[in-house]
Order: structure tokens, then C-alpha cells, then sequence
């Protein structure tokens, strides 16, 4: 579970020192909250309700003190399908420029992994909702990201 | 005309049906904008899948433990225990791979294993478990500072049991016995006692937990 908090925190903060915090965070509240876990969700998708609980408080508390949203770096990548740096960094800071409505969306489909309806649970919203939010936010990476390749 | 952003939705759902898909098909290929919409989601969805952020294998496999079929009761407290050793050895992938890189030898020369067995974690309330925790990450920053700690790791609640054909069929017993085990240290130690007294020294005591002292065989 750690590397899906981990990956989901650095989704949403584009910092690696942050999303360690967010995976530290999560698993001390986890711990303190298991007794009362219901078993209602899988305690992936609880887990990861709480990391991004976790991961928009430190959003806040960063905001606050102006050091939000400056993607210098991305770690580097053994992927053998990994992208190139230049584009990584081009997403990374495309995902961070989103409204957080549709960046939460993204880090819980794409870095936990997490099915429409368990994103649906998660949020407490429709799952028409989540599905809208998810084309509008691909369709603004995409086109984000495709008018950075025209002028280059 | 009806244009895909009537059912882009369903489209992007990992359910979307083939009588869908192919619909989505003909139509593209009729329209230039749609085309270009999702020529645009589909790059963006390309992207996200191959940047997706990940840490060192070795870190992935120790923390993505499955519970086997337990009773609620044990698959939180094996949990709990798990998490622990884990917070024990540092939050960071960083800390894990050093907590996993053996230390450099500095007087004692036995190497001893200590294997974690079962706790009852989850009749301890959550700030104790903090505390706890807290404790046992300092035990273990001791351990290494001190040259005392060579490895450490957490064990997953999934085990298979195999026995020679002419052995006697392993008791439910022993089953159980072994599925409590959690985790484990392999710490240098002049000798016996002093690998007992590392033991005792350990915050998973207080998780009622039950620490067995084996020597290893150089």
C-alpha cells in the first residue's frame, strides 16, 4: 500500500519529499484508524482515502506558506517505457496546474490504481461525476501537452 | 450526428463494451473534432500510465502485503505489527534500502535472528500504537547506529507449507503457529545473552508480541 499513497502524493504535490510525508502520514492515521475500518472497502481504497485526505491538508499547509506548485524535477525513471525527462516534467507540472477536483481524480485512477466506482465511493460522488471529471481532465493534459509539442 | 462527447464517459470506463468501442470507431472516422478530442484524451491517458511514479521493487514487494483469510481481529493486528516494522525501518525508500545494506562489523562477531512472532496489537489503542511505534523506530536507529543491526525485514501473511512425501502431514496447528510470524532482525551479538538482552530490549514486546532468539550457524 505504501508505494499507492507514496505515488498518489507525489501526483498531487509534484514533490518527493512531500509524498514521503503523505505515505508517513497515512500509515501513522492508519494505524490509529483500524480499529474503526468497517471493512465496507477494500482497505486499498480506504487507505488511499486517507492519503489524500492527508495529501490535501499538506497541500494546504504548503500553499500557505507559498511553496506550492514549483515542479523543478522529476526523480528519474528505470521504466524501460519511461518518458523522457522533458516530458515528464511537462505532465507533472500539466497534472499540478489542474483544479484539484480533477487532479484527485487522476492521482486515484492513475496512481492507485483504483476502479471508477471505488473513486466514486471514495469522493462520495456520483459515478457519472467522477467519469466527466476524468475526460475533462485528460482532454485538458492532452491538449496541453499537444500544443507543448507544436511549439517545439 | 451524435458526437462522442455524448458517451466519452462511458468510452473511458475500463467497462466500456465492444459494441461501444466499435461505435466510437466508426464515428471517429467521420469526425475530424471528436477525432482530435480524443486523440488528445488518449495521449494524455498514454502519458498517465507510463509516468506512473514508482519506488525501488524491493520497497513494493515488502509493503504490498496481502491479509490471507483471518479473522478481522488478526488481520489487524498483523497489520499493525507489519506497519511497525516497517516504521521501524524508515519511512523512505531510502531508509529501507539502508536499512537492508549490512553494517559494518564493529567488535561483536555472532550473528543472531530474532523472528517476530504474533502481538495483539489491535487491543492496544491507537496512541499506544503510536507510541509504540515511535519507540520502535528509535530501538532500531539504535541497533544500526551501534553496528548491531545486519538486516531486517517484514514477512508477508501468504505462506505455503510443503513437506517431503514421507513426512507426517503438518498439523493446523503449526499453520497457525507460522502464520504469526510478522517479521525479523538478524543483529550481531557477543553471544547469547547479549542477543537476549537486544530482544528484551524491543518495543514489540509491548505489543504482546513474542520475540524467539535463534543463533545462526556461521
Amino acid at each position: 500500500l505504501w508505494p499507492l499513497w507514496y505515488a498518489l502524493g507525489h501526483r498531487l504535490l509534484g514533490d518527493a519529499s512531500l509524498a514521503e510525508d503523505v505515505a508517513q502520514e497515512t500509515a501513522l492515521k492508519l494505524i490509529a484508524a483500524l480499529p474503526e475500518f468497517a471493512f465496507r472497502s477494500s482497505i486499498q481504497t480506504w487507505s488511499c482515502a486517507i492519503a489524500l485526505n492527508v495529501a490535501r491538508d499538506l497541500r494546504a499547509r504548503e500553499r500557505r506558506a507559498g511553496r506550492l506548485n514549483i515542479v523543478m524535477a522529476v526523480a528519474p525513471s528505470s521504466a524501460p517505457d519511461a518518458l523522457e525527462p522533458a516530458l515528464r516534467l511537462a505532465l507533472q507540472r500539466a497534472v499540478a496546474a489542474l483544479p484539484a477536483e480533477l487532479a484527485e481524480v487522476i492521482a486515484l485512477r492513475y496512481e492507485c490504481d483504483l476502479r471508477f466506482d471505488d473513486i466514486a465511493a471514495l469522493l462520495q460522488l456520483p459515478r457519472g461525476t467522477v467519469s466527466t471529471r476524468l475526460r475533462r481532465a485528460l482532454q485538458v493534459l492532452g491538449r496541453s501537452l499537444g500544443a507543448r509539442n507544436e511549439n517545439e | 450526428m451524435i458526437h462522442l462527447d455524448d458517451y466519452i464517459d462511458d468510452l473511458l470506463s475500463p467497462d466500456a463494451t465492444a459494441e461501444l468501442r466499435a461505435r466510437a470507431q466508426t464515428h471517429l472516422a467521420s469526425c475530424p473534432r471528436c477525432r482530435e478530442q480524443w486523440q488528445a484524451t488518449l495521449k494524455a491517458d498514454d502519458l498517465l500510465r507510463r509516468d506512473r511514479v514508482r519506488v525501488q521493487p524491493a520497497r513494493a514487494a515488502v509493503l504490498s502485503a496481502r491479509s490471507s483469510p483471518h479473522t478481522r481481529s488478526v488481520r489487524h493486528a498483523g497489520l499493525v505489527a507489519a506497519l511497525l516494522i516497517l516504521l521501524a525501518g524508515g519511512f523512505g525508500a531510502g531508509w529501507w534500502a539502508r536499512s537492508t545494506v549490512t553494517t559494518p562489523m564493529t567488535g561483536p562477531d555472532e550473528e543472531y535472528l530474532l523472528l517476530l512472532v504474533g502481538s495483539r496489537a489491535s487491543t492496544i489503542s491507537p496512541d499506544s500504537v503510536r507510541t509504540i511505534a515511535r519507540r520502535f523506530r528509535s530501538w532500531t536507529d539504535r541497533l544500526r547506529e551501534r553496528g548491531r543491526l545486519v538486516s531486517q525485514g517484514q514477512l508477508e501473511r501468504a505462506a505455503s507449507y510443503i513437506a517431503g512425501a514421507a513426512s507426517a502431514p503438518l498439523s493446523r496447528s503449526i499453520e497457525d503457529a507460522f502464520s504469526g510470524l510478522n517479521g525479523y532482525f538478524i543483529v550481531r551479538a557477543a553471544d547469547h545473552t547479549q542477543a537476549r538482552q537486544i530482544a528484551e530490549s524491543s518495543p514489540y514486546l509491548d505489543l504482546r508480541g513474542t520475540i524467539i532468539v535463534r543463533p545462526i550457524v556461521r
